[in-house]
């Protein structure tokens, strides 16, 4: 027997079980065991593991709803896939029997019976085939019962998928006249995915203008939440879109941004729907220059207020799209500090993780490039740079020991000739830089416990050092609250090279405000 | 090309070819069952089976059985001073019984179904595999005893509509398993047991009574005298067996040499039952799990069957006729049965037309899952396991659950793979990892969904994904056999092809030789002197290749052992 063996209704699991196996509702054990069996014959689970699964899921609902006595999870209208002719003839007996009242009645009533009659199950029958030409009027008359029903995401979907229908009928023009008949609330928020199913086969021009032109739209009191809806729609476009064509609709969409209603009180979701605009704008026209500056000031305005956490989004995108003086005038004080030190690594952490997928908008070398000079500056203004030194006291101390390192050959062959050429000057010179950089490097060291773990990670693998300087390190953590991500990747390679665990310090800091994102980033840890 | 089916047992393994019926293969001696036995003589070559089982008792040094047991660990047996792991001696074995079968069926033979207890673990299993294919089988399925069972007992039976537990007391294993008979096709409902009870440990529990009586400890004793023990444990099977038909029994002590002293120690049934109380105290538990995974009453089973040699046993038969209130059936022999319905199950597998309606399905016998970590008051702690697949379900199944990062802008995840019932995993046994990476970044709680797909042949297939990202991660776990790559599956084949093997026409003659020297030790004097002339031409006729001497020495020894009705169960041809 072959798979495609047209006695199996696949079609109707997981969701009807009791139809798949062709059972009605007062079937008992045996019955079920009975049809079971049928298809477990047919699909010996050594050959057909996939159709098995299937086959036993169905089993197991049925036999565990007889088991605990409940009931399966079934319309209770045991359906075949209605063809398209019943969906007809139940939808006509309806739409006779019913006028309109009477049809939201019934199905506000929490009408058992209403349960089966949602618009989609009519649509269902539509679905399972292409719509002939002869069938046209046929979809009619459901579009004109889906009028009659109260508009809710139900129906919201039964016209998205009428959307996938290559059926002319229901174009903008029509979903706007059956939605302006409707009182919606959340009219924007409801029917957002189904404008984008619509913006995909009209024009952006007449889509926008017939838009414009629906009640909703003109009746609405809050114009930012238009912006925005507005933004997304766009923005959905452009991602799924090929070039050419946005920059069509880029074109298009421009110009109803450029004229968007005076006084618009803008918050930052709207910021980041332009920002997103922005910043695909930029990298396919890059002329526009337009709502920066007010951008700025409100992002800055709004990072004051918010927590770190909240202002990074808004933050990332700004670096994303070159928006790095907005970042530099920044009002930033001691106060602000840790918490800006969170940002940058949330801005970097993001900057590296997407990498691969923004490849194709940015060129991210350049990019961070640009945010550690920003963050170098920051530094300077806030007067507190002992972290952007830290890596060119990491690199300093680095040369200092490769020096020291360096130099032992050289003083062991001169120590050869110490006797002949104890006056050369050279043999001088080699032990002076050497008592040098020796002490200059211990007290480096002593001085930046924390320069010490960083360049230690690298070429020191000694656990005694570690055991000695674990307490400052932990103390360093709790007093500084070094950036954590860093801090975890130090831990980490320590870890791994010395069999030491960080984890209780960890911990210990994690009690620590400051120590608590810590956690967040070492996942090496878990 | 038949597919054999083995039943690589504990303490006897059996072979099994479907031809329009299930049917066993006899061994060279013409005796169904083959001891898991293996010992090495003082030429190095190597004996196996029954010869073996004779050599037990006189050089324990030089055999090893039980080591079934052993399977799946690293643990290793010296064998004359050399070293042999679990899967090489069981590959012996398999060898052994692959050549019986070429043998009998006149054919090669590539293919074998290979039976294990239920609740053999996923590296027990490999490892199993791993035997086989060191003995050139190619192992199409490894299943379950008990599935096993009951396929043949359900071959037999297979219109009727029933319930059946099938209650297996092996050698050196213990499983219950539940099966539900419909339209012929068969389900295995749940089953359970427990992988260190067996017939070895109610023989071991008398040998240490025994013991104690004379105030010696068991585990010492094997360290000093191993003749001693090796010659008493056979005593105590023999005690064993008789007390199946009487109120008591006599054990014959023997001395630190292994000879039969007279010194005989009276065991009565209700020493017996005393001794090995907690021993039928455990079978209980597997019981009970069973009849609540499957979620059925003791009366709602129809029929009990017994499989496994230490059914026999009338302390356990007892146990299991009250605990079901039923008489058990034993209709096919208990050694036999699984052997058989591997057999049924190779003939599933080559679709041969007697089985074309059969189904079988079987069950996963342990839990699957994976490690999460539980937050309590805002803290996370790690090392709990969350049961995906739970044990006793129909595969092949896949299941699917969903777990939530625990950290903001976590992007990566480690998996670590388990199997076991416990609730933290470190009480389980880990089968494997799944790194899942590129996780989106945002607050904690995002979903990642994690699937496990477990398949006929034990197969695992853990694929972790997060909603929106199209990529999934995806791991497969099959070989995880400690410390058996393939490399060294490619090294273990090599020491083993260079290890001798006792001529095979010769070895019915070794046997018999064997077998009479193990008899000396419990004859009275007369009789010994006699056999020890007889045995002494019967070598002699080996050694010279004399075959007059041979055929008269051969045939006055039977003649004694029939004079003096002593059983030989090896082939008198």
């Amino acid at each position: 027997m072959s798979i495609s063996d047209g006695s199996v209704p696949w079609n109707l699991l997981p969701g009807n079980p009791l139809g798949f196996f062709g059972l009605n509702e007062d079937y008992t054990r045996k019955d079920l065991k009975r049809a079971y069996n049928k298809y477990l014959k047919l699909f010996k689970p050594e050959k057909f593991p996939e159709e098995f699964k299937k086959i036993r899921n169905a089993y197991e609902t049925l036999e565990e709803s007889l088991a605990y006595g409940t009931k399966v999870p079934i319309p209770t209208v045991n359906i075949q896939a209605p063809s398209n002719d019943e969906v007809k003839v139940e939808w006509e007996t309806l739409l006779q029997n019913n006028s309109s009242e009477h049809l939201t009645d019934f199905l506000q009533d929490g009408n058992e019976q209403a349960e089966t009659l949602i618009p989609e199950r009519f649509l269902f029958g539509a679905f399972t085939k292409e719509v002939s030409e002869g069938e046209k009027a046929f979809l009619d008359s459901i579009l004109e019962g889906l009028k009659h029903f109260p508009y809710d995401f139900r129906l919201n979907r039964a016209l998205e998928k009428f959307c996938k229908l290559d059926h002319k009928t229901l174009n903008s023009a029509e979903i706007i006249e059956i939605l302006d008949q409707q009182k919606i609330e959340n009219f924007c928020q409801m029917t957002e995915g189904l404008w984008i199913k619509v913006l995909e086969r009209e024009g952006f021009q007449k889509f926008f203008i017939l838009l414009q032109e629906s009640e909703h739209i003109k009746s609405s009191k809050n114009p930012l939440e238009l912006a925005v809806f507005f933004t997304r729609i766009c923005k959905r476009m452009f991602f799924k879109l090929d070039v050419e064509f946005v920059k069509n609709k880029i074109s298009e969409a421009e110009e109803y941004f450029d004229n968007l209603p005076e006084g618009i009180q803008i918050d930052i979701e709207f910021i980041l729907a332009l920002v997103e605009y922005n910043t695909i704008e930029n990298k396919l026209s890059e002329s526009k220059n337009f709502y920066k500056s007010q951008l700025h000031q409100l992002i800055v305005d709004w990072c004051e207020k918010e927590p770190p956490e909240a202002t990074r989004s808004a933050l990332s995108f700004l670096c994303e799209s070159n928006h790095l003086e907005a970042l530099n005038s920044f009002e930033i004080n001691n106060e602000k500090y840790i918490p800006f030190w969170r940002i940058y690594n949330h801005i970097i952490a993001e900057l590296e993780f997407e990498t691969d997928l923004k490849n194709h908008y940015f060129d991210w070398g350049e990019k961070q490039l640009k945010v550690r000079t920003f963050l170098l500056e920051v530094e300077k203004k806030t007067g507190q740079s002992w972290i952007g030194s830290c890596l060119n006291f990491a690199n300093f101390l680095r040369m200092c020991y490769h020096i020291f390192i360096c130099l032992i050959p050289s003083f062991i062959i001169s120590s050869f000739d110490l006797f002949s050429k104890f006056e050369d000057w050279k043999f001088f010179l080699y032990c002076g830089i050497i008592v040098a950089s020796a002490i200059g490097y211990y007290l480096l060291l002593m001085k930046f416990p924390f320069l010490f773990l960083s360049c230690m990670t690298d070429f020191i693998k000694n656990k005694t050092y570690l055991k000695v300087w674990r307490e400052e390190i932990v103390d360093f953590i709790k007093e500084t609250g070094i950036p954590y991500n860093e801090l975890g990747t130090i831990c980490a390679n320590l870890e791994n090279d010395n069999d030491i665990s960080f984890e209780n310090d960890i911990q210990e800091c994690m009690e620590v405000d400051l120590g608590i994102k810590i956690f967040s980033l070492g996942n090496q840890f878990q | 090309m038949n597919i054999i089916g083995i039943d690589l047992g504990t303490t006897n393994s059996l072979c099994a070819v479907f031809r329009e019926k299930p049917e066993l293969i006899p061994n060279v001696h013409g005796s169904f069952l083959t001891p898991s036995v293996v010992a090495i003589n003082d030429d190095n070559e190597f004996l196996i089976g029954q010869a073996a089982k004779e050599m037990r008792i006189t050089y324990p040094d030089k055999t090893a059985s039980c080591f079934k047991r052993l399977m799946g660990t690293n643990e290793k047996l010296t064998l004359n001073g050399q070293k042999f792991n679990a899967v090489e001696l069981s590959s012996l074995v398999l060898k052994k019984l692959k050549d019986d079968a070429e043998h009998y069926l006149r054919e090669k033979v590539t293919k074998a179904v290979i039976t294990v207890p239920a609740y053999f673990n996923e590296l027990q299993r490999k490892a199993t595999m791993a035997a086989g294919e060191l003995a050139g089988l190619d192992v199409l399925r490894v299943i379950n005893e008990p599935t096993a069972a009951a396929l043949s007992y359900g071959f037999k039976d297979k219109d009727s509509e029933k319930n059946v537990l099938v209650f297996d007391l092996g050698g050196g294993t213990f499983d219950v398993t539940i099966m539900e008979i419909f339209e012929s096709s068969l389900e295995i409902m749940a089953s359970a047991g427990e992988s260190f009870l067996g017939g070895e440990d109610f023989t071991m529990r008398l040998a240490s009574h025994v013991l104690g009586l004379n105030s010696k400890n068991l585990e010492n004793e094997e360290l000093k005298n191993p003749e001693k023990v090796s010659r008493l444990i056979k005593e105590c099977e023999k005690a064993k067996r008789a007390l199946n038909n009487s109120e008591s029994t006599l054990i014959r002590m023997p001395d630190n040499y292994g000879q039969l002293t007279t010194n005989d120690i009276e065991i009565s049934r209700g020493d017996y039952e005393e001794i090995c109380k907690d021993l039928v105290e455990r079978l209980k538990k597997p019981c009970l799990k069973v009849l609540s995974d499957s979620n059925l009453l003791p009366d709602e089973i129809d029929d009990v069957i017994l499989v496994g040699g230490s059914t026999r046993k009338y302390l356990v038969y007892d146990f299991i006729k009250e605990f079901m209130d039923k008489e058990p059936l034993c209709e096919i022999n208990t050694d036999e049965v699984v052997a058989l319905g591997a057999s049924i199950q190779a003939a599933l597998i080559a679709e041969d037309n007697a089985v074309e309606d059969m189904v079988m399905t079987d069950v996963s016998p342990f839990t699957l899952g994976i490690n999460i970590s539980k937050g309590f008051n805002g803290r996370y702690e790690g090392g709990y396991y969350m049961p995906i697949i739970h044990r006793n379900t129909t595969i092949p199944v896949s299941k699917e659950d969903v777990v939530y990062t625990i950290h903001p802008n976590q992007t990566t995840c480690d998996f670590e793979i388990y199997q076991g019932e416990h609730r933290k995993v470190e009480n389980n046994i880990k089968l494997g990892d799944l790194s899942v990476t590129n996780i989106p970044k945002g607050p904690a709680n995002q979903p990642i969904n994690v699937r496990f797909s477990y398949d006929i042949n034990g197969i695992l297939e853990v694929e972790a994904f997060v909603e929106g990202t199209n990529k999934r991660f995806k791991t497969i776990l099959t070989n995880h056999v400690q410390g058996l790559s393939k490399e060294e599956i490619s090294e273990a084949l090599k020491k083993l092809e260079q290890l001798k093997f006792y001529p095979r026409d010769d070895e019915n003659n070794k046997y018999l030789l064997l077998f009479c020297e193990q008899l000396l030790a419990e004859l009275n004097r007369f009789l010994r002197e006699e056999l020890e002339q007889l045995v002494d031409m019967y070598e002699c006729s080996l050694n010279t290749n004399d075959k007059e001497l041979f055929t008269i020495s051969r045939t006055a020894i039977f003649d004694f052992l029939n004079r003096n009705g002593i059983e030989y169960e090896g082939s008198k041809e």
